[in-house]
């Protein structure tokens, strides 16, 4: 056996270690930033349609969810080059991108040909939530943030009994207590974290 | 490679059995006490000798939990344990680089 | 002891890791069952619609989630008292697919039943919820091919998002066996392949 196999299996044992070690540097303002997105959008068509301006709020949609994807890609990268990334990392990253995705298909796809009413993404979107969170929880053995998973999934359930301009109201407040307040809670752990470190 | 130097290793890891015992326990989350005897292939006294070591220097934690009424012993690596085991690799390597 | 290398110290953890991790693979039983089981589901449907049968119930559906959902826990529970070893991998992908499975049990039958979701959008919803379970997944295993499914699973979900009709039921019935039954068969023979 020479050098190069020894540091072979050194980089394998490295990378179990490291998996172990389970550690997660997240900086939560993907979730702030996700979340008061969602809001800005359910709030303006609730207001709009309240106040009686009508226009397809689709478009809303539309320009929202781009801006929203590209900061989470933007986030991802700088904090990428600022911690190496572990495996609880890569897994919460995959947990957050394969949510998205679904979120994605069903937002747009959906309704765009018919299949899907507008007024089901919502409960559909905080189901596939529910689930994300309660992985998430997993991963980085946290219980709280595997406990809002049951607020989605309860949440989405009373969505999909509400059928008036309400549901957007709803929407927006578990947006606002089910993600940005728990990405607000993450980001000031993590600049806790930080400021120890430095 | 024979200037193999024994003594910057961690001498509580460094023995066949115990450096077994930790590289089963970081590979996964607990571990029964069956499950470890069958896998590092030793008896039920020299395994709870090694293992005792092992406790006794904060490397593992125990967790004896009745499972359908049968007693049950789990052992999961603690934090001083995975870095004690990532030091034993550093020193490895730089055994090797030298 | 003293004529052991650090090599050699290197490739003893190495096998000794690599053995444990083979001690815990999936052994595919709940994909292939979930699979087969939404696979009669899905052509009772089919069938019932096309030959006029009774078959198309929803009395079909309660039965046949129900059974893979006892057999699920039933599984989970007895794990839990064998309980020889538990490894991180391991609870991640339970977590992925018992939250997958009440994610898409919801969908079923609650949406269904509040007449937020028509009949005609299952499909596609539940062939885009397993494209999220599949790609976590592949991270998991850290496996290209099971992220490929998640891929297909989102084409065939967006694909069937455009087929309001009966022949929707038939694709998600054949991308059941070609992306779930399939896959299951490969990590049973895999995980018998570890065994030995």
């Amino acid at each position: 056996m020479n050098e190069k196999t020894a540091l072979e299996e050194l980089q394998f044992i490295r990378q179990i270690i490291e998996e172990t070690k389970k550690a997660v540097i997240y900086n939560g303002k993907d979730y702030i930033f996700w979340g008061v997105l969602i809001i800005l959008g359910m709030m303006s068509t609730y207001i709009f349609h309240m106040s009686g301006v009508h226009f397809n709020y689709f478009w809303i949609w539309v320009v929202l969810i781009p801006i929203g994807w590209i900061f989470s890609i933007y986030n991802r990268i700088k904090l990428k080059e600022k911690h190496p990334s572990t495996y609880s990392g890569k897994l919460i990253g995959a947990v957050w991108a394969a949510a998205g995705i679904a979120m994605t298909i069903v937002g747009f796809i959906g309704p765009m040909m018919g299949t899907i009413k507008p007024m089901a993404i919502s409960p559909i979107a905080c189901i596939i939530m529910g689930s994300a969170y309660f992985v998430s929880g997993k991963i980085v053995e946290v219980k709280w943030i595997g406990n809002l998973s049951f607020g989605w999934w309860i949440g989405g359930i009373v969505l999909l009994f509400v059928t008036s301009i309400h549901s957007f109201l709803i929407m927006a407040l578990l947006m606002l207590f089910f993600q940005t307040l728990p990405g607000i809670i993450i980001y000031r752990k993590y600049k806790q974290t930080m400021a120890i470190k430095a | 490679m024979n200037d193999f130097d024994y003594q910057q290793l961690d001498d509580v890891i460094h023995s066949r059995i115990r450096l077994a015992l930790m590289a089963l326990l970081i590979s996964v989350e607990e571990a029964e006490f069956n499950f470890l005897k069958e896998k590092v292939n030793a008896t039920d006294g020299n395994l709870s000798v090694h293992l005792k070591k092992l406790e006794e220097a904060n490397y593992i934690s125990v967790k004896k939990e009745f499972i359908d009424r049968k007693p049950k012993t789990v052992y999961s690596l603690t934090k001083t344990g995975i870095k004690a085991f990532e030091l034993y690799v550093a020193q490895l390597e730089k055994l090797i680089k030298k | 002891m003293d004529d052991r290398t650090a090599i050699d110290e290197l490739v003893f953890i190495r096998k000794v890791i690599e053995d444990s991790k083979r001690s815990v693979v999936e052994n595919g039983k709940g994909y292939i069952l979930w699979g087969i089981l939404v696979f009669l589901g899905l052509m009772s449907v089919y069938l019932g619609y096309v030959f006029k049968l009774p078959t198309n119930s929803p009395w079909v559906w309660v039965v046949l989630i129900g059974f893979g959902w006892i057999y699920t826990l039933a599984s989970v529970f007895s794990k839990k008292h064998e309980k020889h070893v538990r490894t991180f991998a391991a609870k991640i992908l339970n977590s992925v697919w018992i939250s997958a499975g009440l994610s898409m049990t919801i969908i079923g039958f609650i949406a269904t039943s509040s007449g937020m979701i028509n009949g005609l959008a299952l499909s596609p919803l539940m062939s885009t919820v397993l494209g999220a379970a599949y790609f976590i997944s592949g991270t998991v295993y850290d496996s290209k091919w099971v992220k490929l499914l998640a891929l297909g699973w989102w084409c065939g979900g967006i694909a069937m998002f455009f087929i309001a009709n009966i022949v929707q039921i038939l694709i998600m019935a054949l991308m059941m066996l070609a992306l779930q039954v399939i896959p299951g068969f490969i990590f049973y023979l895999s995980s018998k392949k570890e065994i030995k």
